[in-house]
């Protein structure tokens, strides 16, 4: 199993300035053009953006003890767990600002999106993700390799009927899969306590007969040792666990959300890890405060190539449309 | 004559208004109480009530914008 | 006395469930994210301070269950609203409303009604993608036993959707997003708006409207393309082809008789669907005219309807393939014309 160590450490903080700039930047572009009666369809970037500012530590702490054949599926906010494994950037960016260089050509756009090259694949309809990714685990112990699959969800799919068949059919066949879900307390608009029967869906694994852990605090320490935990039993042959993962979603639902429905206490209270983690790594000594700027500028340069490089990029032929319906 | 304006405590930000919709023509007759406007600001979206009865008169068209407190309409006594 | 008031389709929706709701108790809705932002299409905005939770019903993400207990609270002789936001999602729980809420009459030898009322929004055009941008008619439309309205303006979504609720059959009432007046699609369509009254009124399903009189050819949509058409109808002025728009806006039951009676007297049409193109709305049309009045056509008729592709992200794939009043002004050019 994969020891905390201080490289691991900075790979996470790293990439969690890699993806908070990807949705920063996203987030401009995306509010760019829309004014003054807002507009889905106007602007570079149209159509729906769900942020994943704040649950980058839900990526990088699970990500660090994956490699590219290891698979994830995840769903409408993919950005931080896209980035945490491996996802081609410009590629990624080319694709959420519909470009003919993007993954998938500019099919796709935000939520869908693919890269193979890594195992990683999102899509939008809730829950839909979670037998795939157990399939891909099936795949994985029917040629007896020792990757793993994993599903992201939130806390709301946790009430869908796709996620109480697949941990059951994780459970009986003992499949190197594990379920994380991120719980950042809110489905749109829904709090957990009006959409959940019980406090923790950690407690539901039980019920199908794998071991659940709850991990609070959205620390990329703790949540890097209960993945390390979960991806050791999986390579095993040991079976599934479900890792629910308390984080925050600072950003709301998508983008623009006043948060209107969560009580103003609540929206205050919201606390950004990323400057808390650097903050911790300086302090130990893990990184000094001049190496942590270093690597923060390499991330920024790594994601403004990016976003130029996309911008840059063509848009597809209209006439494209009509590829890739069938294989 | 009254003024129409967004209820101040709806209006926490410092941005501009847009008028989404009018539900009443500019002259109209409406009824204090009635839904006259939808108004838009920082993309949330609010219904705008007749504060009297009377006649409407526009003072923003759909799709303008208008600033933190400024009438945007006002409704005339017959 | 007030003047007219113009309303949005969605809002003269929402007026219809507010009187219903306020006349029969046992009217309720139930769905995600009613209460925290009256849901994503604005169906239940307001009710929840006007109705309170146990009329306006939070529902976690569970779309088997909900239409479940829906179809329950119906059989119970409750009037349920279902809110389900996109109809995309109805792939999760397609079983329990075809096979069970729009089979329980029939196979209880009409023991059994249920009058329920399923919402969604339908249809693209704005970048949402594959699978928060279809249409689905068909797929609804083929299924026995449940009935479908898709109006394309506000005063039949008011009546519409006062008959869905008095309805004891389930019913799927579909807001076209492109038409409906949301906070987040820019301004209305100016057509979709229009004069509703104050008072509740009913719009009969199985009838379809003739939106525009003409002579020179027939042009049918639904709910968006409905509008495309007339704004189409417009285009075609120029060219002095004088186009008959009929708003088809009740699925099923279908209003054969009214697209026959007009391709009867202009000889020519044009179906303009928003949904996947084949196994259709638009093969439904053409079949009910081959059926009842084979030689009334003068022309071979046409269908512009979206591709049988998914729905790509990108906007110069998305729109080139979605109908647009240019694209169903072209077909109606080429029936007109005789050419191929």
């Amino acid at each position: 199993m994969h020891e905390l160590t201080a490289e691991r450490r900075i790979w996470m903080y790293r990439t969690m300035v890699k993806s908070r700039a990807v949705d920063d930047r996203l987030n401009s572009l995306y509010l760019d053009g829309k004014s003054p009666v807002f507009d889905f369809r106007a602007g570079i970037l149209p159509g729906e953006l769900h942020p994943s500012n704040g649950q980058e530590p839900c990526a990088v702490g699970v990500c660090a003890h994956l490699g590219p054949e290891d698979s994830i599926t995840t769903g409408h906010r993919p950005h931080h767990v896209a980035i945490a494994k491996g996802v081609n950037l410009k590629g990624m960016v080319a694709e959420i600002l519909g470009r003919a260089t993007g993954l998938s050509g500019g099919r796709g756009g935000h939520m869908h999106i693919y890269d193979k090259a890594v195992n990683f694949g999102s899509s939008g309809i809730i829950a839909e993700g979670l037998g795939p990714a157990a399939g891909m685990a099936f795949a994985a112990k029917f040629r007896g390799t020792q990757s793993v699959a994993i599903a992201y969800i939130g806390e709301g799919a946790a009430n869908a009927g796709a996620f109480h068949e697949v941990l059951n059919l994780v459970g009986i066949y003992k499949l190197p899969f594990i379920l994380v879900v991120e719980d950042n307390g809110w489905a749109v608009s829904v709090p957990k306590s009006y959409s959940t029967s019980v406090p923790r869906n950690s407690d539901r694994a039980a019920a199908y007969g794998i071991p659940g852990e709850y991990v609070s605090g959205n620390d990329p320490d703790l949540i890097f040792a209960a993945a390390g935990r979960a991806v050791e039993r999986a390579r095993r042959g040991e079976g599934s666990t479900l890792l629910e993962l308390q984080t925050t979603r600072l950003k709301g639902h998508f983008v623009p959300d006043a948060l209107a429905y969560m009580p103003a206490d609540e929206r205050k209270a919201m606390v950004d890890m990323n400057p808390i983690y650097r903050e911790r790594l300086t302090t130990e000594g893990v990184l000094t405060n001049e190496e942590a700027q270093s690597l923060e500028a390499a991330a920024l340069a790594e994601v403004e190539a990016a976003f130029e490089y996309a911008m840059n990029s063509r848009f597809p032929n209209p006439e494209a449309a009509f590829d890739c319906v069938y294989a | 004559m009254s003024d129409v304006v967004v209820p101040a405590d709806l209006w926490e930000v410092d941005a501009q208004a847009v008028v989404v919709t009018w539900l009443y023509q500019d002259g109209a007759v409406v009824k204090q109480g009635q839904v006259i406007a939808e108004v838009m600001i920082e993309k949330v979206q609010f219904d705008v009530l007749a504060p009297s009865d009377g006649v409407l008169h526009h003072k923003i068209p759909a799709n303008g914008t208008f600033d933190r407190g400024e009438a945007f309409a006002t409704v005339n006594a017959e | 006395m007030s003047s007219e008031r113009t309303l949005t389709l969605a809002r003269a929706g929402r007026e219809a469930v507010i009187w219903e709701m306020e006349n029969n108790p046992e009217v309720f809705m139930i769905g995600q994210d009613i209460v925290g932002t009256g849901g994503v299409f604005r169906t239940a905005e307001g009710l929840a301070k006007r109705f309170g939770r146990d009329r306006i019903v939070e529902s976690p993400i569970s779309e088997t269950g909900v239409i479940g207990l829906a179809t329950g609270a119906a059989m119970a002789g409750m009037r349920p609203l279902v809110e389900m936001a996109y109809i995309d999602f109805i792939g999760v729980c397609f079983n329990a409303l075809a096979n069970f809420a729009a089979k329980t009459h029939y196979m209880s030898g009409g023991q059994y009604s249920v009058p329920m009322v399923l919402v969604a929004g339908t249809g693209g055009g704005y970048s949402n993608a594959a699978q928060h941008s279809q249409c689905l008619y068909s797929l609804l439309a083929h299924m026995p036993g449940m009935k479908i309205v898709v109006p394309s303006n506000a005063y039949d979504a008011k009546g519409l959707m006062h008959s869905a609720i008095r309805d004891d059959n389930p019913v799927v009432f579909l807001y076209a997003k492109a038409v409906a007046g949301l906070g987040f699609l820019g301004k209305p369509h100016p057509r979709a708006m229009m004069a509703v009254p104050e008072e509740p009124y009913v719009v009969q399903f199985g009838k379809a409207r003739i939106s525009r009189e003409g002579s020179d050819i027939t042009l049918v949509g639904l709910g968006y393309t409905s509008v495309l058409a007339l704004d189409a109808a417009d285009l075609l002025m120029q060219d002095d082809i004088s186009a008959e728009v009929v708003d088809l806006r009740s699925l099923v039951p279908l209003d054969r008789e009214s697209i026959c009676a007009s391709v009867a007297k202009t000889g020519r049409l044009v179906v303009a669907d928003e949904d996947y193109g084949s196994y259709g709305v638009s093969a439904e049309v053409l079949a009910a005219v081959a059926e009842k009045i084979p030689s009334a056509l003068r022309a071979p008729a046409r269908r512009v309807t979206f591709p049988d592709i998914s729905i790509p992200f990108a906007r110069q794939m998305e729109y080139h393939v979605l109908p647009s009043a240019q694209t169903i002004a072209d077909a109606a050019r080429a029936v007109v014309r005789g050419g191929e």
